[in-house]
């Protein structure tokens, strides 16, 4: 124990008039953390009286386009390489992407009708030269439209950052209310008491952007200056 | 970089002089706050937000040697170090350390403004390692060696020629007949520039907009992904936080993200919220192999003890520069260090000494614009009027001074006299108009007119209207 900790825990205990906390102060905080309550939810980020899932997508999609990411829908998971060459070929990019080897985008089969002659896929981490990213988001959050990415041995982050071109796969079963139910989504993967928290969560909302310069908004400042969102309704595949 | 606050008047004057400053200050009157206000117009529960906010702070802070531990034991178990500094000589002698050890020569840094308040790019430099800022606006402050001017824009002072004129100076091994006059190809160049320095260098430095003691996780906010690229390619992250920093659970997380970027940029969400927990897992494909956390007291921990405790709660967004009267006026520059508007007058004299910032709890109108905006409902007038006597208290006068000052303090505590004195001086300079040149009172005429008071007195007046009215 450093000498530095023990006088800025001691300087904090003496400016707040106490020692130790007691017991049953004690409690009340462990029990703070040990069962998170949510303070002020706002009432986009729920389903209204009368209302359904689809309104929560309807709500992201709404918002995440505000935010100047692109988005459109796809019937199932297959629509992917299709949607992804035709994505690249209209926004006059190279026919080549990195993907994340996550066991679900492998299934993709990139020969399918749609994806032009000469089109290849890589699967793993990004490296500087990719044009191209996709990648699998844990979630989507209505409130903002906002993404949830999380890091595991088969979800590098660098896809995220590094290309230019970010495409973003998203089951509509998955897109949640609030930050909140984005957590409970988090907690809920926890396996045998380990913590529950990948290395890095990244909720991203739009493409990069910087406005630095004399305020100018300019996109893609170091991340993605393009951030399109394949939203798969086949429930059967979420 | 070291403090000059006793220069504030010289430096307001030079800036409210300086032309291009205040063009830039212009820019920035009409940007966040009305981004800020379309933004809360949408979110009807904007003020409950901001309760709920306060009041997690300052349960926080009821209780930061709990959560500090408890997030410390977290950090820890999730393979990670946390290091303490009681000051900025500490905080930079374990950066500059952690480095060495890293082996670094060149260091990426995501802007911070802990790192601003602990000079480390002084000390990495002196030390042999390169650091470089990777955040757009701090880079371009970098090459010109000044400060930032604003917590969320450091070059928002600078016109686009000036940052022109900074990249030619610095990438001198560009063709100098390329074109520079779009912002879009003086960010192409940088993202260029600053992806090598991505990837070559051997540690990151960030900051953190919060600790969550919960889970032992850092949140690190950023609009251009700079702060995602500085953390997970080098080998060893290191993150430099202060104390006050800390929350307890993901949910006060929520909550605080939902106010932050509304308040700052006026977007609902900055588009880089990341949260990071401990080094690279083993089956993880990418991520730094060593996570370190350095703490920084700086003088907070024994603010708890005081009524500036509630300055504690700020998290940083820049609403109460934005609405300013005298932060766009003068910019930030001119109030000497790295924290300025009113977050700045009511925080650096506590964290200096009010002998060191004397003039910054007057650089105030008091107006309570900045109370009205901040999102965790930090009574700055009052904190600002708190400094001012701690000022006067300390201050020592001269004899004319104490003369004048016991001379008015003996008339108004006799309300007869007072009136009798005042009324004199109301029947001889009294008028319409204004005066340009008194006797004893040059220090206000010097640099503005003194309009002339009434004829009459108000007491004078309003018993003379009551006679009239009954």
């Amino acid at each position: 124990m450093s000498e530095a900790r023990a006088h800025i825990l001691a300087t904090i205990k003496t400016a707040l008039g106490r020692n130790r906390l007691n017991p049953e102060a004690r409690r009340v905080l462990e029990d703070r953390l040990a069962d998170p309550k949510a303070n002020v939810i706002p009432a986009r980020a729920k389903i209204g009286p009368n209302g359904a899932h689809k309104d929560l997508i309807e709500r992201f999609l709404e918002e995440t386009g505000r935010a100047d990411a692109t988005a459109e829908r796809l019937a199932d998971l297959a629509a992917v390489p299709g949607a992804v060459a035709r994505f690249l070929a209209a926004a006059g990019l190279p026919g080549r992407i990195k993907a994340m080897p996550d066991p679900v985008l492998r299934t993709l089969s990139w020969t399918s009708p749609g994806t032009a002659p000469g089109f290849t896929v890589a699967y793993g981490p990004a490296s500087p030269e990719d044009t191209a990213g996709l990648a699998l988001a844990a979630a989507g959050i209505a409130e903002t439209g906002t993404l949830m990415l999380v890091s595991g041995p088969e979800r590098p982050v660098t896809i995220n950052f590094l290309p230019e071109t970010a495409l973003v796969v998203l089951f509509a079963g998955t897109i949640v209310g609030a930050y909140e139910d984005a957590w409970k989504m988090l907690r809920d993967r926890a396996v045998g008491g380990r913590p529950f928290m990948p290395r890095a969560v990244n909720l991203i909302t739009g493409p990069s952007r910087t406005a630095d310069i004399e305020q100018t908004l300019l996109l893609g400042a170091h991340g993605p200056q393009r951030l399109h969102i394949l939203v798969i309704d086949d429930a059967a595949t979420a | 970089m070291k403090p000059v606050i006793d220069a504030f008047q010289d430096n307001a004057r030079a800036a409210i002089a300086d032309s291009k400053l205040q063009d830039a200050l212009a820019r920035l009157a009409h940007g966040f706050p009305e981004k800020r206000r379309a933004a809360i117009g949408r979110l009807p529960e904007f003020d409950a937000l901001r309760d709920a906010a306060r009041d997690l702070k300052n349960h926080t802070l009821d209780h930061l040697d709990f959560y500090l531990e408890r997030f410390e034991e977290k950090v820890v178990e999730a393979g990670g170090t946390v290091h303490w500094a009681r000051d900025a000589d500490e905080a930079q002698e374990i950066i500059v350390g952690l480095c060495k050890d890293a082996g670094a020569r060149t260091v990426t840094k995501s802007k911070s403004m802990i790192g601003e308040e602990i000079a480390i790019n002084d000390h990495l430099e002196a030390a042999g390692i390169v650091p470089v800022e990777t955040d757009m606006g701090e880079y371009i402050i970098q090459l010109r060696h000044e400060p930032p001017s604003h917590l969320i824009a450091p070059a928002i002072h600078l016109s686009i020629g000036q940052v022109e004129d900074a990249f030619r100076d610095n990438h001198t091994h560009l063709a100098h007949e390329r074109s520079l006059e779009e912002p879009r190809a003086l960010l192409d160049e940088a993202r260029v520039i600053l992806r090598e320095r991505f990837i070559a260098a051997d540690v990151g430095i960030t900051g953190a907009n919060m600790l969550v003691a919960e889970t032992g996780s850092l949140v690190i906010v950023t609009n251009e992904g700079n702060a995602d690229l500085t953390m997970t390619l080098p080998r060893t992250h290191i993150a430099v936080a202060s104390i006050e920093k800390v929350v307890p659970t993901l949910e006060d997380a929520a909550t605080i993200l939902r106010v932050l970027a509304r308040s700052a940029t006026g977007q609902d969400m900055s588009v880089y919220t990341s949260i990071v927990t401990g080094p690279k897992r083993s089956d993880d494909l990418d991520g730094p192999e060593n996570f370190h956390v350095v703490l920084l007291d700086g003088g907070r921990a024994a603010m708890l003890g005081r009524p500036v405790r509630e300055m504690l709660r700020c998290i940083r967004c820049a609403a109460c520069l934005n609405h300013c009267p005298v932060y766009k006026s003068v910019g930030g520059h001119a109030y000497g260090w790295v924290y300025s508007g009113p977050m700045g007058a009511a925080l650096v004299p506590n964290l200096l000494g009010i002998h060191n910032a004397r003039a910054l709890p007057h650089a105030s109108t008091l107006c309570g614009t900045c109370e009205d905006v901040c999102p965790v409902r930090i009574p700055l007038p009052k904190l600002l009027r708190l400094l001012r006597t701690r000022d006067f208290m300390t201050r020592s006068f001269t004899a004319p001074d104490k003369l004048a000052l016991r001379l008015w303090a003996f008339a108004a505590k006799r309300p007869a006299l007072y009136r009798a004195v005042t009324g004199a001086l109301s029947a001889l300079l009294g008028g319409k108009g204004h005066y340009r040149r008194l006797p004893f009172v040059g220090g206000w005429t010097r640099s503005r007119d003194l309009p002339a008071p009434a004829r009459r007195s108000f007491l004078r007046q309003w018993s003379l209207r009551g006679k009239n009215d009954r």
